[in-house]
């Protein structure tokens, strides 16, 4: 078998990419990928762990299966939210979010 | 009909000072009443309020009741028709009660207190005519005058109490004599300043110019104040508390003062005009006898003299008021041959002024000689110099006691003259009451008898007779009676009436032409009366004229008065000089204080608060830059932060 820590390794590794992706991406959908890339990363090193259980990684499979459900929900509402900033800004970047802005 | 309109109070208080004298003498020299109640009292120390009445207050108190109810009842005639009558009678009323308040004072507090209503009274009685000038001066002169002495008095008070916590009056003389030997000092100035209290209200040297301008009063009141009580009430302070003195070893200045004043005031009355001025002057005469006396440890005879002088001096007094009544003047020259149509008041007139000049044997004669025997006593047994000069001082005043009151007598009433009235029944029978009291009551302190005021104010002490003293003095008298007399009968056979100078050339001629005129008199007297007459008459009355030019008064309006005026604005200057420059510049230094708290709150409070203020906008305006809008930003800081809590978690729980 392939020792978890492979996984976890690879998990953290991907949530990296994607953390760094997140933060530097322009394009609003490019940074909703990166999202999405996170959530695997962090789905992956749950399942990882959960290997490493005495009950053989059952718990993490549900945990994982609450987060393929959660992540497409999230999609679903990242996308919605895009496509109305698209329609009133006619752009979707990130270059003018800024009405936090202190 | 007289006696059933005196007074109800002063009846009963006649009685009841007569009942206590009754005790007194029973009692044999144990106080007959000394009841006292707390009064002013802190912590234990204080004063009280009560009565004290020993021989000495019981005899005093019989002769003031006696005095005071006669010249109530004088009074009610003399100021008939005035219109501020009952305001009289009021402040005199007053009057009596203080001064029966400071014969039964049981503590030298309380006696102060009615000593100063008697000063009051006495102002308000001086200046009753208030609408005449020189009433309302005399009233201020003697008020201030005795007041100078109250401030002594106060003082003298005010030591005692801090040093002996008491100021009751037998508890006070017996502390002291036990303390004596050790505080000669401080005992002495305290004596001092009591006595320059007695000094002032007794009319003496130097504080006895309120006397004579007090005459501007009405008579009664000087009937009363200015003969029995309130000067009279300067000499029973001392007698009161004369063991103080004797601790003190002050006598011999009270016999130089009262030696000096008697004879002072005998020359002044030689040559005075005014018949209530002779015996305002008459009347300080005798109090300087009454001081020379106790000076000389004669207490009894003081007190003895105190009583006599009371009666018969209040006598005169009552007696010149009715001449003034009927001859409508004071001017002893414009009074002539009064006695013929005035009879009663000649004759009480001439009561006083035997028993004043001290013939026998009248009541003035007895006590005179005790004065006169007191004096002796000193010469022999304590100081023979000074002794003799006081009892020689004594002996020539007493010649020109009975000359003056006599040269008043028989100028005023005897030879022709107009016609008077004679004063209503009211006025006449409290005079003539008052003479026959006057004849008798030399009785009291009879030498030789043991049932005497000697008894009762020393027990178990009677009375010695001096023979040759009293021949002597009563020689004296009669000189100076004689003087009078042929001084008067040579002024009217000269027809000589015009003022001093005049009298005095007559009188030098007199002297001188006698021989001439009358050489067969001289034959038939002994020559030694001419020649003491001639030898005597001369200086006396230069001195007296001299005297009575001598006048204090003017030394002390024109340098006292402007004096103290001057102290007075000086230190008024100098208060607002100096008090009011501190009293400024405190409020300046307040004022800059403020200032400069202001200044600091306004820099440093509020320049905290600002900054603060400010600190925070600063903060904000820096921590805001993170706020950027930009959802990346906020992500990557929660990602940093988030592995920064994740490593110190681990680091925490490792």
């Amino acid at each position: 078998m392939v020792p978890p820590l492979y996984f976890m390794v690879l998990g953290a590794i991907v949530f990296l990419i994607g953390m760094l992706g997140f933060l530097t991406r322009r394009s609003l959908i490019q940074a909703l990928m990166c999202l999405e890339l996170m959530t695997s990363a962090v789905t992956l090193t749950l399942l990882a762990i959960g290997r490493t259980m005495p009950d053989g990684g059952l718990e993490g499979m549900v945990l994982a299966t609450f987060l393929i459900v959660i992540g497409a929900a999230e999609v679903g509402m990242g996308l919605a939210i895009v496509i109305l900033y698209f329609r009133r800004h006619g752009d979707a970047t990130t270059d003018d979010i800024d009405l936090l802005r202190g | 009909m007289v006696l059933v309109d005196l007074d109800r109070v002063a009846r009963w208080s006649l009685v009841a000072s007569v009942a206590l004298l009754v005790d007194a003498i029973g009692a044999k020299g144990v106080p007959v009443v000394h009841a006292t109640f707390p009064w002013m009292v802190v912590g234990g120390v204080g004063v009280d309020f009560g009565l004290y009445v020993d021989g000495l207050s019981a005899a005093v108190l019989v002769m003031v009741a006696a005095v005071a109810a006669m010249v109530f009842v004088y009074a009610t005639g003399y100021m008939k028709g005035d219109e501020r009558y009952s305001v009289f009678f009021a402040i005199f009323s007053l009057f009596t009660a203080s001064m029966f308040g400071v014969v039964t004072a049981s503590n030298l507090l309380q006696l102060m207190v009615f000593w100063e209503i008697m000063g009051v009274c006495s102002f308000l009685l001086i200046g009753y005519y208030y609408e005449r000038p020189e009433a309302r001066r005399a009233a201020f002169k003697a008020f201030i005058t005795t007041r100078i002495g109250d401030m002594g008095f106060l003082l003298a008070v005010a030591a005692l109490f801090a040093r002996f916590w008491t100021l009751d009056i037998p508890t006070l003389m017996a502390h002291i004599e036990q303390v004596a030997p050790g505080i000669q000092g401080w005992l002495w100035v305290v004596c001092a300043l009591l006595f320059i209290g007695a000094l002032a209200k007794s009319a003496q040297f130097p504080m006895y110019i309120w006397l004579p301008d007090a005459m501007a009063g009405p008579t009664p009141v000087s009937g009363l104040l200015h003969s029995a009580t309130m000067v009279a009430a300067g000499v029973f302070l001392v007698l009161r508390t004369y063991p103080m003195f004797e601790a003190a070893s002050f006598p011999p200045m009270i016999a130089g003062a009262g030696i000096f004043t008697a004879l002072f005031g005998a020359l002044l009355a030689l040559t005075e005009t005014d018949i209530k001025r002779t015996l305002a002057y008459s009347t300080m005469s005798q109090l300087g006898y009454m001081m020379a006396a106790l000076g000389c440890g004669g207490y009894v005879a003081a007190v003895f003299h105190l009583i006599t002088h009371g009666f018969f001096k209040s006598l005169l007094f009552l007696s010149a008021g009715s001449v003034i009544h009927g001859a409508k003047t004071q001017d002893i020259r414009e009074m002539r041959g009064v006695g013929r149509t005035m009879p009663i008041t000649a004759a009480c007139f001439l009561v006083g002024s035997l028993a004043l000049a001290g013939i026998p044997p009248l009541a003035g004669f007895f006590s005179k000689d005790a004065v006169l025997a007191s004096m002796l006593g000193y010469a022999q047994h304590v100081a023979p110099f000074r002794g003799t000069i006081i009892l020689v001082v004594g002996l020539m005043t007493a010649v020109l006691s009975a000359f003056y009151m006599f040269r008043v007598y028989f100028g005023v009433f005897t030879g022709p003259g107009k016609k008077y009235h004679e004063s209503p029944s009211r006025m006449l029978v409290p005079m003539v009451v008052l003479a026959s009291i006057t004849v008798v009551v030399g009785a009291i302190n009879l030498p030789g008898v043991s049932f005497s005021l000697a008894g009762l104010l020393e027990p178990g002490k009677v009375e010695e007779a001096v023979p040759w003293l009293m021949a002597l003095s009563a020689s004296a008298a009669g000189a100076g009676l004689y003087i009078a007399w042929e001084s008067t009968r040579l002024r009217a056979a000269l027809h000589g009436t015009g003022p001093l100078p005049r009298n005095l050339q007559i009188l030098y001629g007199g002297i001188f032409l006698k021989p001439v005129f009358f050489v067969s008199r001289f034959l038939r007297e002994m020559q030694m009366d001419q020649l003491l007459m001639g030898i005597v008459v001369n200086p006396v009355l230069w001195a007296c004229e001299l005297a009575s030019k001598l006048n204090p008064d003017v030394i002390y309006m024109k340098v006292l008065v402007p004096g103290v005026q001057w102290a007075a604005s000086a230190l008024s200057s100098v208060d607002v000089r100096v008090v009011d420059a501190a009293v400024m510049g405190v409020g300046r230094a307040g004022l800059g204080m403020a200032r400069g708290f202001g200044f600091a709150d306004r820099r440093g409070v509020d320049g905290a608060v600002n900054g603060v203020a400010g600190g925070t906008l600063a903060l904000g305006r820096t921590l805001k830059k993170l706020q950027t809008g930009v959802t990346a930003n906020y992500a990557l800081f929660m990602i940093v932060i988030g592995v920064v809590i994740f490593y110190v978690a681990w680091w925490l729980v490792r």
